[in-house]
């Protein structure tokens, strides 16, 4: 049993008994609870006279929910990876760094790749998440998703992880002498993908939090 | 809502940029199959390259005049198999030949020392053993 399931079965029962959220308080704070973990167990219960205690809403997880959110995950991880990937290609093709690699064709047939995953995975994305957040307008109970809630908070640290990891990669290469033009450029992918997609998630988690 | 806007339109943007920029510099499924026939070409190039070897070893271990077929060269593709026109075959010296092909996008082939994109020539040599 969790914390704040234990929590909140107890002030249920103390409520049925008739006791007041004072004397709850008082008796919790005695069993050296935190007044953050009472708190969060007291708000479990509405505040009215209302018998038997009359619960608040709670964060929930459905297997509907975790289709849809688990698709727009991969179609974003799907979008993000191949756009980074085109990019870099496409940067190497127009812009040819003369001791690199050759291999033009191989080049050619990736970046097609690339094109093709874009194409289908990107307007799903597009099309999944503007059902999400239709379906979190039209009903703010959808906000309480826990799944939503997780793959927001998922996908923000993966974002934040590339931007590190860029930022790391760029400066290391630049202590090592190697950063030359196209480079910097294919960091600048990587960086604006991921910067991108972490915005977007911080906006809507912060707009979430708001409407609890 | 408004902060939210601005990263969805970039990351769009970002796409259709993106798949724009390929379309417009590697071009579409008409010049992928320009790139497939010169990789055809390139590989009966290859080809022919083997059945010289083969030649120059069953005839007198000498680079062959012509490319024909013998008992024991079974002759591969000779002539460009979408144009018919017969690859160019010529000997340079008495080690050194090369064979040619009208290539329609030379540039797009693999680099190698070996291949000349300007004239679309395979540069091969023989030395007898």
């Amino acid at each position: 049993m969790k914390n704040s399931d234990q929590i909140a079965d107890f002030v249920h029962e103390a409520l049925n008994a008739g006791r007041s959220r004072t004397e709850i308080q008082q008796a919790l704070h005695q069993a050296g609870w935190t007044n953050t973990e009472i708190d969060a167990g007291l708000k479990a219960w509405d505040d009215t006279a209302f018998l038997p205690p009359v619960p608040r809403p709670r964060p929930f997880v459905s297997a509907r929910e975790a289709f849809l959110y688990g698709l727009i995950f991969i179609a974003l991880g799907m979008t993000a990876w191949h756009l980074v990937m085109l990019g870099i290609h496409l940067i190497d093709y127009a812009w040819p760094d003369p001791d690199g690699p050759g291999g033009r064709f191989y080049q050619l047939s990736s970046i097609r790749w690339s094109m093709a995953t874009l194409i289908v995975f990107f307007p799903l994305f597009a099309w999944l998440n503007r059902r999400a957040e239709r379906a979190t307008m039209a009903d703010k109970g959808a906000r309480r998703s826990v799944v939503r809630k997780w793959v927001g908070y998922i996908v923000l640290f993966l974002a934040a992880l590339s931007l590190l990891g860029t930022l790391v990669f760029v400066l290391f290469t630049f202590l090592d002498g190697e950063a030359r033009l196209q480079f910097l450029a294919k960091s600048a992918v990587v960086a604006a993908v991921s910067g991108v997609i972490f915005l977007y998630y911080r906006a809507q988690l912060a707009e979430d939090d708001d409407g609890e | 809502m408004a902060n939210k806007a601005l990263p969805q339109f970039l990351l769009g943007a970002g796409v259709v940029a993106a798949l724009a920029a390929g379309f417009w510099l590697i071009g579409g499924p008409e010049v992928a199959r320009t790139e497939n026939r010169d990789q055809k070409r390139m590989s009966d190039l290859h080809s022919l390259q083997g059945h010289v070897t083969c030649l120059a070893r069953t005839k007198g271990k000498a680079l062959p005049q012509v490319l024909d077929e013998t008992r024991d060269c079974p002759a591969p593709q000779l002539t460009d198999r979408f144009t018919d026109d017969p690859y160019r075959y010529a000997r340079l010296s008495d080690t050194a030949y090369e064979i040619c092909a009208e290539f329609e996008l030379p540039d797009r082939l693999h680099t190698s020392s070996r291949f000349d994109a300007e004239t679309g020539c395979l540069h091969g040599s023989y030395t007898p053993d």
